[in-house]
Parts: C-alpha cells; structure tokens; sequence
C-alpha cells in the first residue's frame, strides 16, 4: 500500500469540534483520508461518530474546525452540497419515505435520472453488480430493515461518489453477502474513491480497512494502520480497556421444554410480509436457541405471533410451559413468564414520550411497582436505576425522555429491563444491533446468565457471529419456514449461510436453486 | 426552567389575545383599559362577582378535566354537549324516581348517575373507534345532536312536569326536582354552592388518576405510542373506550350540577344544546388547551374563561360593547394557545443533550 505517497488527501479535517448545551460531542478532531483508502472510524457509542460523520455530510455544521476536499477548503453547507462534492453517506438510522417505491426514494436523492423507469432499470443493475439485489417497484414500508438498508446503499453506489461513508452497513448481511459486499467496496477503493467505514466489528475492520481512527468521548484517542495491529489491541484503543469476555460455561442439566411451537401457520397481515407455514421448533429451560435469517423472511410475523401483540387462531400453536397460549395476549404471556425485546426499540419497545422510569413501568410493573392500583415511583426509579447500572445506559437521570438517549441506549435500556425481570422464557430481536462492543458483551453475558439460571432464551439475530457465540442450537428461518435445530458445535457458518438461502432439510428452496441464489447473494422473493 | 417556561407561553399567548381584544374594543369606541378593568372587576373584584364566576366556571373545568384524559389518550372528544345532556337526563331522572331520599344519600347518587350518562353517551363513541375505526371526530359530534333530540323528547314526553300539562301551557321542562337533591349554597346570599368543590375534586382525582395511578398510565401509554401499548400487552381499544367513557363522565356530572345547581332547581329545554350546556361543552376544550391538557392546570383556565362570560355581560352594560366580543376573545385566545405550541416544541428540541440522535438530521437529509 502506497498511500502516504499520494500528494493531495480526499479527504482531511482539522480540528473539528461541535459542542452541544450539556456534551462536547467532538474536539478538535483531524483526520486524513487519501484517495482509494478504506478507512475505518472505531469507537463505541455516544463516542462522537456520528457526529462527525455528520459534519462531512453537511447534516450539522461544526462549531469549529476546517474541511479540507482534495485540497480545497469547503464549507459544506447541506446534504445536497455534499453529494455535489461526491459524498455518499448510507446512514445507519433510515431516511427513507415509507409510502414512497424504492425507485422513487432513491429519485428523490438524484438529479437528473431520466425517467423512474430508467431508474429502475439502472437500480436493478446496479443492485445486481453489487450483489445486492432489488426489486425498485417494492413500497419501502412493506420491506424490511435489512433491505432498507440495502436500499441506502444502492442511493449512494448510483451517484458514483468519491467518498462513502458507510455506518454499520454489514450488520444485516448473510456472510457470504457481506464478502461480495466487501469485494464491491474494495473494487470501488481501486477505482479510486475513498471509503469511511464506520463499525464496531473488528474483525471486519481488520480484513478491510486500511486505517483506522479511534474515537472515544469525543477526542481521537487513536490512530492505526490496521495490519499493525489485532483485533484486540483495537478493541482495546476504543474502549480503553480490556474487552470483556463472555464466559460461555453451561450447566450440563437438562431442561425442560419452555417453549413449543407446533406447526404454526400465519398469513402475512399485509401483501409484502411473510407468511408462515408449519413452523414447530421448541426451546427447552437453560438453554439460547438462534433463530438466524435474513431480514425479511418470517421473523417480523413469527415475533409478533410468539410476543402477543398478535394472537393466533390456533391456541395450542404456541405453549409455554406445556400451556396453551396461542390466543392470549402480550400481557397475559407475560404473566406466564415471558419476556421480549423487540426489534423496534422505539414506538414499540419503548413508549417515545415517556421516561426512562415510566418506560421500565411499561413491562415490568408486574414486579411491585403497582400497589392497588397506585404507581410506586419509587420502585420504578430504583428498578430503571438498576437497568441504568448494571447495563451502562449512558443517560442524564431516570427521568430524562427516553428519546433523549442515543439507539444503542435505548436498546442496552430495553433489553436491560427485560432481562432484569428474570422471565423464563426471553425472546429477543436483534439484541447488540447498533450495541457497542463493550455493551454488546454485557447484554451477551446477561443472557447466558440469565440461561444458567435456568431460562429459555430465544435470540433471533442477523448477526452469525453473534448467534455462534452465545448459542447452543440454532434454527434458521427462511421464506417463512423453519429449519430443523442443529447444534453450533456441529454446524459452520458456511452451513448456516445456505440455509439462510432456504437450502434446508424442508426447506422453500431445492438444492440447484439455493446454489443459484445464494450466488445472487439472496433469498428474499 | 423548562416548567417555568411552559408556564410562560400560555401566560403570553392570553396577554396577546388581550392586546388583540384591546385593539377591538378600542375600534369599537370604547376605552381598552377602563373596559378591561370593567370586565375583570366583575369577575374578580368582588366576592359576589368571583361567586358568579365559580359557578361559571364549574361545567367549564370538568368538562376541560374529561378533554384533558381523553386527548392524553390520543382521543378527540368534541362529545362533551351530548354527554352533559345525557348526564343530566339520567341524574334527573334518578331525582324524580327517588325523591325522598335524604340528601346526604341523593346527591352522591344523582351525581353518579350523572357521571354514568355521560360515560355511557362517550363510550358509545369510544367503541365505534376502538374495534370499527369511526372517527370519533364524527361521532361524538354526531351524538350530541341524538342526545339533544332526546332531550327534547323526554322533556316533552315523559319527564315533563305535570302540571304543565294540566295547564296546557306544555313548556318542555321538569318538575322542581326534590329539594334534597338541591346542591347546598356555600356562602349565604350567594350563588356558589357545592358543584365547586366538587368539580376541585374532580380535578385533582383526574390529576391522580393520570398519573397515579396503572390505569392512567395505561391510558397514556396508548395515547402516545399504540405499538408500544400493545408491545406491553396494554388493550389499545379497551382504553381508547375508557378514555372516552372518563371524558364523558366528568361532562355527564357537568351536566348534573347544571341541574341541581340551577336557580329553577329543573331541566329544561329550549330545544337545542346550548340553552341547556351555555356551550361549556366545547368550551372545556378551550380550556384544556390553555391548562395543556392538565386538569390542574386546569382550574386557574376554567376561571380565567369563566370570569370572562361573568365580565362580558359587565362589559357590555358598561361600555355598550357586544357580548359576542368574548367570543371573539375566546377564539382568539385559542389561535394564540395552539400557536404557541410551535414555540413550546422548538424551545424543548433546542434543549436535547442527544448526541447521536438522527432523527432530526434525517429529515434534513430527506429534504436535503
């Protein structure tokens, strides 16, 4: 790599400070990214990423500091300015328009694309060269958050920019997609445009990036070329610290069957969703079942399901405890021990207008916080004190909106307060999407605390690494089936991947053309 | 602070509508000052007037308590004629049925009875909306009018005093009801009587109820976040009923004080709603809106509004103005109230200690 000898950076920033009225979100931040190099910018949340990332894109606009592009000092006044210059950024909270087609969304970030038939077409090569496939006519409400995802890289891949910023953009990605995405990414490197790559799996970062810099509380703490250094030195730059481990040690004792789902149907509530067909798996007390797949293909409608929220016909489908529950709902389940963190943190996990201790009342008042009808707020505040504590949510006090916390907050919030309620059986969605590692860990660990201590755990992720590291079965789902169960220590995440394509033992896809599509890097449609 | 500043912006959207009211009454001949002075003189300057203006007040506050549960809900309840008028059909109803009963006993049932009126006239519409998605826009507007054509069909009918029909004169009202049902007088040679403390109570308990207790919060929750309600196995159309069934209780109870409170101590109709209600049932909303949807924020609302109606009629003795400039005052007080959320909103977003939140930044991406 001849990067240093490259005259003139893509990209460099000098002393980038923005302050807000109770945090210095970034000080005097410099950065220096030469054409075609990969990038990455390490650090956990609330580190001051996005901020910064932000400021180049012209979304906020620096108290202090210079930009300097190719050379040429800019003040980049707004998005638009930015993708003017040539940058890209796919964002890792969603801009898109709900009722809008995919086409007409990513229409919306271009100037002059023809006509949206035009468009489309171009979508759909584009998609197909960067092995993530599209379909432009598609609504964006009736898709799910992966390929949103892949939607916001597509807005940026069709501008041909010079720099991209990418923030967490693996993270709902089969592995063998992520490789092609990675092939894509470096071709796109060689042809000359710069890449800043925002994650906080390090192993990805290792295998990709150039350069890393480290940011923690706001200041770069650290600068890195990458194949100097391991994983674990990384880590231990952005945190500070060692990296906690988990301690994956299980008790040998078998348990009982917790949940059963026996041969579960469900039509999708609306024309783009899933439908279920015949899914049974169980998953006993003490152990952490994996429910792998990728975003899109069932999950949405098996959790709502197995949450409640939507009840089935069918009231021996799903038994908890050998009991009927189908037909009761989110309430009554909890009642028999249930707990869920669901994928949406807000305006479902999480009420948006209220506390941080009036949204732990929301599911936890089972546990003395009512009183004969009457509120103990006392209780509340201590039981939301504790998820604040034992989980790290960085936040102001209990009583603070919990809108005014970051995503990863929310989320360590969340599924902190259902693990603090001791269920017997916890179901969790993506629970360390956009966590970082440090917090990615505590949550881990709470969850194989919480299956020593005799819970069924179900975790239901796009994330393999995640699923092979806390898990003892796995299941993977695909088209609205369900695999069989296959024990980690005995399957790979090769396996895994293929079946992610529907290539299961009953599964929607036969051999030849699971071969055909995961090679497409897909398995939605 | 930030409480203060809440406090503040209602405080500047009243005085702006005064200045606005100002510039009327001066377009109109009259001097602003001294007719402001009138106004609030009769309202406020004197015993006998703040007892006037307590009385006034009273529909105003409990209806403004009930809009303040059902818009915490996320309900929009414009019911509140209809649902005074149901309340004070069963509560009357109750006093002809069970006139020897000793006060201490008959009050609290005629109020309760009341409350059920209305609470049954709001949860009709709160059904419609909980599990057939009628806007309850429409249909509680819809039911006043029903409710007012059964006003005028039991007035007329089986309710009417007999002794209008033996004298052929046939004005569609009540007997005098039992006089143990009469709310006592709380001052001697006053008009205040116990329908003010009791509407303070009812505030308070609605504040208590909001957030006090698992079923306001309940109620709440559903009103900000429907999917999270459900999330956390809260029944959205369970809620969405009670939030109209409370709203509807408190003006059914408005409804009966108007009753019992009255000088003529019967129902009677002049055929519409307004006869009956004086309109406290949309005014309540008014209210609510100036309290932000507090019920005890509430109280000081209900007073500011009710004083006006008592001074109104001052003012136009005084300075020969139209009553109806009151009205205009109200609405103007309104636009300015409505208004000032915007300020309100700005002010709370400029305040977030949020570093990593998009959600902002996003839409000006999106518009970006």
């Amino acid at each position: 790599m001849t990067l240093t000898n490259i005259n003139i950076p893509r990209l460099q920033l000098e002393g980038m400070t923005k302050i807000y009225p109770a945090v210095i979100a970034n000080e005097s931040i410099d950065m220096t990214i030469a054409p075609g190099e990969i990038h990455a910018v390490l650090g956990e949340n609330g580190a001051g990423k996005s901020t910064l990332m932000k400021m180049i894109y012209g979304v906020i606009k620096p108290d202090r500091g210079r930009i300097l592009w190719n050379g040429e000092p800019v003040d980049i006044t707004n998005p638009a300015h930015a993708r003017k210059l040539g940058i890209g950024m796919v964002f890792q909270h969603f801009s898109l328009f709900e009722t809008l087609s995919v086409a007409e969304n990513i229409s919306l970030a271009m100037e002059d694309y023809g006509s949206l038939d035009d468009l489309s077409r171009r979508i759909s090569e584009v998609s197909e060269e960067y092995g993530l496939p599209l379909d432009p006519g598609r609504m964006v409400h009736s898709l799910s958050v992966g390929i949103r995802q892949r939607v916001e890289i597509l807005r940026c891949l069709l501008q041909q920019p010079k720099l991209l910023i990418m923030d967490e953009p693996t993270s709902v990605l089969t592995p063998q997609a992520v490789r092609k995405m990675f092939a894509t990414l470096r071709r796109l490197a060689a042809e000359g445009c710069s890449i800043l790559y925002i994650s906080h799996k390090l192993d990805e970062i290792m295998e990709l990036c150039h350069s890393a810099t480290i940011i923690r509380g706001g200041k770069v703490t650290g600068y890195a070329v990458c194949a100097e250094e391991s994983a674990a030195s990384l880590a231990r730059m952005m945190i500070g610290r060692e990296l906690p481990t988990c301690s994956r040690k299980r008790p040998d004792v078998e348990g009982q069957e917790c949940l059963r789902v026996n041969r579960l149907c469900k039509i999708a509530a609306d024309q783009f969703g899933t439908s279920l067909e015949r899914v049974s798996f169980s998953v006993y007390s003490g152990e952490i079942v994996g429910l792998a797949g990728i975003s899109g293909n069932g999950q949405q409608e098996l959790l709502y399901a197995l949450s409640g929220e939507r009840p089935v016909a069918d009231r021996g489908a799903i038994t908890i405890d050998g009991e009927s529950v189908g037909h009761l709902n989110a309430a009554q389940r909890r009642e028999l021990g249930l707990g869920f963190v669901p994928e949406e943190r807000l305006g479902r996990g999480a009420v948006p207008g209220m506390s941080l201790s009036d949204n732990g009342i929301l599911t936890a008042h089972r546990h003395g916080m009512v009183r004969k009808g009457l509120l103990d707020f006392g209780r509340a505040k201590r039981f939301a004190q504790k998820c604040v504590t034992d989980f790290t949510v960085k936040c102001g006090s209990v009583d603070d909106l919990i809108t005014s916390l970051s995503g990863g907050n929310i989320q360590k919030f969340i599924t902190g307060r259902e693990i603090l309620q001791q269920p017997k059986l916890l179901i969790v969605s993506q629970p360390t999407w956009g966590v970082d590692i440090g917090a990615a860990n505590i949550i881990r660990q709470a969850m194989i605390d919480l299956r020593n201590n005799g819970s069924a755990v179900l975790v239901v992720s796009e994330e393999l690494d995640e699923l092979f590291e806390i898990c003892d079965r796995l299941l993977v789902i695909a088209r609205g089936r369900v695999s069989p169960s296959v024990k980690v220590e005995k399957t790979s995440k090769e396996e895994i991947g293929l079946w992610m394509s529907g290539m299961f033992p009953g599964g929607p896809v036969d051999t030849n053309k699971a071969r055909e599509l995961q090679s497409e890097g897909c398995c939605v449609d | 602070m930030k409480s203060l500043f809440g406090l503040l912006i209602p405080l500047c959207a009243v005085l702006l509508a005064l200045v606005m009211g100002a510039v009327m009454l001066f377009t109109l001949g009259a001097d602003p000052l001294s007719g402001y002075a009138t106004m609030f003189g009769a309202a406020f300057g004197s015993i006998e007037g703040f007892s006037e203006t307590a009385v006034k007040s009273i529909p105003l506050l409990l209806v403004g308590v009930g809009i303040c549960i059902a818009f915490r809900a996320n309900v929009i309840n414009i019911g509140g004629e209809g649902q005074m008028v149901m309340g004070a059909l069963l509560a009357t109803t109750v006093a002809l049925l069970f006139p020897g009963v000793p006060s201490l006993v008959l009050i609290p049932m005629v109020l309760l009875a009341g409350a059920v009126g209305g609470a049954f006239w709001g949860a009709i519409a709160g059904a419609l909306k909980a599990w057939f998605n009628v806007s309850e826009i429409l249909s509680t507007i819809m039911l006043n009018i029903v409710a007012v054509q059964f006003m005028n069909f039991l007035l007329r009918g089986i309710l009417i005093d007999p002794a209008e029909v033996a004298r052929g004169t046939g004005i569609p009202q009540t007997m005098r009801l039992s006089p143990n049902a009469d709310l006592p007088i709380l001052i001697e040679g006053m008009r205040m009587h116990l329908g003010v403390v009791i509407a303070l109570l009812v505030a308070v308990g609605a504040y208590m109820l909001l957030w006090r207790t698992s079923m306001g919060f309940r109620l709440r929750a559903v009103g900000y976040n429907p999917d999270a309600a459900r999330y956390a196995g809260i029944s959205v159309p369970k809620n969405v009923t009670a939030a109209l069934a409370f709203s509807g209780a408190m003006a059914g109870i408005a409804g009966a004080i108007l009753v019992f409170g009255s000088e003529s101590h019967r129902m009677v109709t002049d055929g519409g709603s307004t006869g009956f209600t004086g309109s406290a049932g949309f005014n309540g909303i008014v209210v609510a809106l100036l309290a932000g949807l507090h019920p005890i924020w509430s109280i000081p609302s209900a007073l500011l509004f009710g004083g006006m109606l008592v001074g109104a009629n001052a003012l136009q003795r005084v300075a020969q103005v139209p009553s109806a400039l009151i009205i205009a005052l109200n609405g103007l007080i309104v636009v300015f109230v409505v208004s000032s959320e915007y300020f309100k909103k700005r002010y709370m977003e400029s305040g977030r200690v949020d570093v990593e939140s998009d959600a902002e930044e996003t839409e000006e991406v999106k518009n970006g």
